[in-house]
């Protein structure tokens, strides 16, 4: 393999690695993402035995919405993380952007990695765990393709504005606010709290639109079946979309960081 | 000249205040982090309202009965939240030695613990709840004689004792397998979550997990059906909500008793 790629993938296997580690957090983690599935089931099957169709949501579906979108929340990082903020205030990141790495590309390239583990590890178990009681609508092989690149396109979303997050470090010193206030609306507009089909109409279209729906609704949507063909490229466009500008923007955010930088420490 | 040591009471104020006293020292971050606290926390509130918009009950409860649970559990919840919320901590603390520390000092860990951690911000979340239950007061039409007020008082109070039962359990996990405290955070957030909606929502298990194993029911699901003259859902029996106190009482036991032992053993089998 070219250079940069086998660098890629050995940073992608290092972050595979280093979360494989984390035994007992991930095991608390499965833990608690199937008791909140297993509670948003019962919320969602309660609003469809007072209306059992919601859109394009049947009972089945919502139900299985509810493990899919706990499995998601942990694959696209949601809550966000400080690594990258902690090294920006401790002075550690003049080390990195010595290397002959991109930073950004390091980042995503590690992220990746730990996404792919938390996806087996985190994502699966919840959603098995769920079909103990439920019966859910787990989609045909045929989708296999689509649903990957769903999934391989929101957890580059959610590492896009994790990032970006990250970085306001360089100007603000403390990301965690910045992580609080923006994890709140996540939680809100990415179709976790409640399904973005609930909203009501014009509320609808803006909330969807937003990188939050491209990182937890659009993906479980289309691991439900309810895309197909035109409609189905349309919503894999749009998390496209957002990946490519989130990226682009960490990448100018970056350079200007790097311009004219305080680091801390010296 | 030595004076006696200050109650357990005195002392946790010192120690809280001392807290305040730093975290105010940064006036705008203080402010900012309250106010976004206290918005993010209508993001929950806010995901039911919405819900609301696509069916006009749930689990039986109209929009209004529902507001009201969230506030009374919301309200129970941070405020013990606030008092003891630091406790989360207790695994970075066993991690770097500093909980240590709190042994060899001649107050109760679990006070300093929590004194330690305290942060006036989570304030804001008390408040937001406060005003969801304003807000469910104002939209229903119920009339506030003694008892409704008294269960209401009573149902805040237990639910802090609950929640707080809870919290210190779970905590102290951490005395057993460190890395599995993270598996407590099911139950308090969960918990609480769980206690958001009516527990008619729930299959029949779960309901007699939330009112048999993790009484989380009591907190305040149970009072609130007294409080609003709401029917039990089936399996539960009508004495229940009635046996609120008792229950509250019971759990902080249980959960002083789990604490103190598991304090005992992570003492004797040294760090």
């Amino acid at each position: 393999m070219p250079d940069p790629v086998r660098l890629w993938w050995e940073l992608a296997r290092r972050g595979f690695r280093r979360h494989a580690t984390y035994r007992w957090a991930t095991a608390a983690g499965v833990f608690t993402n199937t008791f909140f599935g297993y509670l948003r089931a019962y919320i969602l099957l309660a609003v469809h035995r007072e209306r059992p169709r919601i859109g394009a949501f049947d009972p089945r579906q919502a139900v299985t919405f509810a493990f899919l979108t706990q499995a998601l929340i942990v694959i696209t990082s949601l809550w966000g993380w400080t690594e990258l903020a902690d090294r920006i205030r401790s002075g550690d990141v003049a080390t990195d952007l010595y290397r002959p790495v991109d930073l950004q590309a390091y980042y995503l390239a590690t992220d990746l990695g730990r996404a792919a583990f938390h996806t087996v590890f985190r994502g699966l178990p919840p959603v098995l765990l769920g079909a103990v009681v439920f019966r859910l609508a787990l989609p045909g092989p045929g989708l296999a393709g689509p649903i990957a690149l769903s999934v391989l396109l929101a957890a580059v979303v959610g590492f896009g504005i994790a990032f970006l997050l990250n970085l306001v470090t360089f100007w603000l010193l403390d990301a965690q606010g910045a992580i609080n206030a923006t994890t709140a609306v996540a939680i809100l507009c990415s179709g976790l709290a409640v399904p973005l089909v609930y909203f009501p109409s014009p509320l609808a279209g803006i909330v969807r639109a937003l990188p939050w729906a491209s990182m937890i609704e659009l993906p479980a949507e289309v691991m439900l079946g309810q895309h197909h063909g035109a409609g189905l490229a349309g919503v894999l466009l749009t998390q496209a979309g957002w990946a490519a500008a989130l990226l682009v923007a960490g990448h100018l955010l970056l350079r200007a960081a790097t311009r004219k930088v305080i680091v801390q420490g010296g | 000249m030595a004076d006696a040591a200050p109650g357990p009471l005195v002392l946790w104020r010192r120690l809280a205040g001392a807290q305040v006293r730093s975290q105010l020292q940064y006036r705008l971050s203080f402010a900012l982090y309250t106010a976004g606290q206290f918005l993010a926390s209508f993001v929950d509130f806010l995901a039911l309202a919405v819900l609301f918009t696509k069916v006009d009950a749930l689990g039986g409860w109209s929009v209004a009965e529902v507001a009201l649970l969230y506030g009374l559990t919301g309200i129970a919840f941070n405020v013990c939240d606030l008092a003891i919320g630091a406790a989360d901590s207790i695994s970075l603390k066993i991690r770097d030695g500093s909980f240590d520390g709190y042994l060899i000092r001649p107050a109760p860990a679990l006070l300093q613990l929590s004194a330690d951690g305290f942060a006036l911000r989570r304030a804001g979340k008390v408040l937001q709840a406060l005003i969801v239950f304003g807000l469910a007061v104002r939209l229903l039409d119920l009339t506030w004689d003694v008892r409704r007020v008294a269960l209401v008082l009573v149902a805040i109070a237990c639910g802090v004792a609950i929640y707080a039962a809870v919290w210190t359990a779970t905590a102290s996990i951490a005395f057993w397998v460190i890395d599995a405290r993270e598996i407590g955070n099911a139950f308090t957030y969960g918990g609480n979550f769980l206690a958001n909606q009516p527990l008619s929502i729930y299959a029949a298990w779960l309901r007699a997990f939330a009112v048999y194993v993790l009484p989380i029911a009591f907190a305040a699901y149970l009072p609130a059906t007294l409080i609003l003259d709401k029917p039990l859902p089936p399996g539960i029996p009508a004495a229940a909500p009635y046996l609120t106190p008792l229950v509250a009482a019971a759990a902080v036991a249980g959960a002083a008793w789990i604490w103190r032992v598991s304090l005992r053993r992570y003492r004797s089998t040294g760090s």
